[in-house]
């Protein structure tokens, strides 16, 4: 696992190919051994599902159709609220761009904080080494109560690991 | 309908049914698109003109209440009352060019391609120009133009009530800007509208000496002056005496096409460089290539072309030699070399008024359009990393201070950064050891966003050189590489996200201690 200053150094250097952007404090954003990741502007809300019975892998022909009409895409500005309501499922994304080179992998997960109030932040949370992109975070609300999430808020936390080969 | 409208009977009822109707009907829709737009932050122009919209069409359904109950309390024996069908009728009609001229600049929004760009054109207005808002209107033709809606808004507010006039006319200014909707998400060739950005500080209204009085448009003070100057020459030299009516055709005729090559400068100076490669690109398309482009109010394209990269040089003859700037000059030079041939039929001394009047305008822009200007060291010192880290598709959104490239010029760090660095080296030194890992403290501050039109200039620079790297197969053997286009699409969607993360970089430094108070448990 990379330290702070090991995260440091290759974010400093250029030739490392490793890149979070934007970072705008690391005295709160990197930790120890982890950075802090925040929550993107781009949500996709699952609706409640009315008409629609499975998603089934097997019917391979129309289930990306069939995902695309349970699904709703908006956008929130930078500080303003989402809510996410108990059992609520949502897509988002980091708002910080990650390239990794071909040696490193990363794994988000939500921060403890969220955590103990409900909230699920990634199930699927290994990043491959290699990978360009804004991380999806895979939003749910586990708790009893509707969680009013701000948009550049720190939600998850990235550890990064050297890949041997 | 409501107990506190007036009861009318036969035909009147009917027209002031329908009437009311109508105005209920665009007041809802007016409100549903106000709701829908709650949190576009790129729709603050069309907000403004929903609410334009709004008070006309508030005042409109008052007044046909008004003149209902009018005639609910006159005389019943009379017959029809045609005052009243006409003053309902004229006000319908009002509101039907009102809503025919002006609903499309409130409903027709640009796609959220354009988005990440409305913020920080927008903030580039508004450092010229207070009280400034912008609509991006994607139009069906391939155009780009300059409108205004606040002054022929305020033209029809004068048929409804002082009130609603001058409520319109406090709002903030609010200019439309058409642009062709098939390129909509082609970042690169959003340069150009900083053609139009040029239209609309040539109209900004200047005088003389500074003061207040006698204010004119920027463009008129400045070809005037010149053409006064120009047209008393051009008549000792032409044994033939132009008459007023040709006086006046010629003035037209110079001041539209100076008009387009100051905005072309302008273009440059707010743009950048890569202004010259848009334009290329742009009027390519437009087959003015092929025919020159001359008209009565467009210089020709030749013309146009020389202008432009004789102003981009400006930033790029600077003393840099590595790889980008030497790439960057030769697809300027490239450029250069493909001018079509010059086809303007204008005598040397029409053109000597229009160089005149160009230069009378670059001695005031300086002050007229100040820190709204790209400045050529702000690009000189982020042109190689930016070019960089797009070469390795990382997005270039900001500057990280100290980050180590021995060929780059320094940027200008705080003092304690400076500080840390040389400390860290003098550790490092000492110990007879490079500096290490363990060594190595973050500088505070670590980042600042980068300039967006950095990011045009570079990407834009970085495909007319050819300079990005491919991937996939080789497919030599035909003349333009198919992959160009695939290409272009992935560089811009590149750059649109690099905009967005430097605004959003931008937007956090001033939000940030609120939403970091929000992590509530450490």
């Amino acid at each position: 696992m990379l330290s702070r200053s090991e995260l440091v150094r290759r974010l400093l250097d250029h030739e490392s190919g490793f890149a979070i952007t934007p970072i705008i404090d690391t005295e709160s954003q990197i930790a120890e051994a982890s950075v802090d990741l925040r929550l993107g502007p781009d949500f996709i809300v699952a609706k409640r599902a009315t008409g629609l019975s499975t998603f089934d892998p097997a019917q391979v022909d129309d289930i990306g159709e069939r995902i695309r009409d349970y699904q709703d895409y908006m956008r929130r500005p930078v500080g303003s609220a989402f809510y996410l309501h108990p059992g609520q499922f949502a897509l988002a994304r980091t708002l910080e761009y990650f390239t990794l080179p071909r040696e490193i992998s990363a794994e988000v997960v939500g921060r403890s904080s969220w955590g103990r109030l409900g909230l699920v932040i990634a199930t699927a949370p290994l990043v491959q080494p290699g990978f360009k992109g804004t991380v999806t975070l895979e939003l749910s609300n586990l708790g009893t109560v509707p969680m009013v999430l701000y948009v550049g808020v720190r939600i998850a936390q990235a550890t990064f690991y050297e890949v041997t080969r | 309908m409501s107990k506190s409208l007036p009861v009318l009977t036969g035909l009147e009822a009917k027209v002031f049914e329908a009437a009311l109707h109508r105005v209920d009907t665009l007041q809802n829709e007016l409100e549903r698109l106000g709701n829908e737009y709650s949190d576009r932050e790129d729709l603050p122009g069309n907000r403004i003109v929903l609410r334009a919209l709004g008070l006309i069409v508030g005042e409109s359904r008052r007044e046909i209440v008004r003149e209902g109950r009018r005639l609910a309390e006159r005389d019943r024996t009379e017959s029809v009352d045609n005052g009243f069908l006409r003053s309902i009728g004229s006000r319908t009609q009002t509101l039907d060019s009102l809503v025919h001229d002006y609903m499309p600049r409130a409903t027709r929004t640009p796609g959220r391609e354009v988005e990440t760009l409305v913020r920080p054109l927008t903030r580039l207005v508004n450092t010229i120009f207070t009280d400034r808002e912008l609509i991006f209107d994607p139009a069906d033709g391939y155009e780009i133009i300059l409108s205004s809606v606040q002054e022929p808004l305020t033209v029809y507010a004068r048929y409804f009530s002082h009130n609603v006039w001058e409520a319109i006319k406090a709002l903030p200014h609010v200019t439309v800007i058409s642009y062709p909707a098939l390129s909509q998400d082609d970042a690169l060739q959003h340069l150009l509208l900083g053609h139009e950005i040029g239209h609309l500080v040539l109209s900004k209204e200047v005088s003389l000496d500074g003061g207040n009085a006698d204010k004119v448009k920027l463009e008129t003070l400045v070809f005037n002056l010149a053409f006064s100057e120009g047209i008393a020459r051009l008549q000792q030299e032409s044994p033939v005496k132009l008459s007023s009516a040709d006086r006046r055709e010629l003035h037209f005729r110079l001041q539209s096409i100076f008009r387009e090559l100051a905005s072309d400068i302008l273009g440059v100076r707010l743009m950048g460089p890569a202004y010259a490669i848009a334009l290329a690109d742009y009027e390519a398309v437009r087959n003015r290539w092929a025919h020159g482009g001359v008209s009565q109010t467009h210089p020709g394209l030749a013309w146009r072309l020389r202008t432009v990269i004789s102003e981009a040089r400006r930033f790029l003859d600077v003393d840099r030699e590595t790889a980008p700037w030497v790439s960057a000059r030769a697809a300027l030079t490239e450029l250069e070399q493909m001018i079509p041939e010059d086809l303007e039929t204008m005598s040397d001394a029409e053109r000597a008024i229009i160089d005149r009047s160009l230069a009378l305008l670059d001695e005031r822009l300086d002050q007229e359009i100040g820190d709204a200007q790209l400045l050529v060291g702000e690009l000189e010192r982020l042109f190689d990393p930016v070019w960089d880290k797009l070469m390795h598709s990382i997005p270039p959104a900001e500057e990280i201070f100290r980050r180590s490239r021995p060929d780059v010029p320094q940027p200008p760090f705080p003092a304690s950064v400076g500080n840390r660095a040389r400390d860290i080296l003098r550790t490092g030194l000492r110990g007879g050891r490079r500096p290490v890992a363990d060594d190595i403290e973050p500088p505070n501050p670590w980042s600042q966003p980068i300039d967006w039109r950095v990011v045009l200039n570079a990407a834009a620079f970085c495909w007319a050189a050819n300079a990005l790297p491919y991937e996939g197969t080789n497919t030599e053997h035909l003349p333009i590489d198919p992959r160009r286009s695939a290409q272009r699409r992935e560089l811009n969607e590149l750059v649109r996200g690099t905009i967005e993360l430097a605004e959003t970089h931008l937007r956090l430094q001033e939000v940030k201690d609120e939403l970091d108070d929000m992590n509530f448990v450490r």
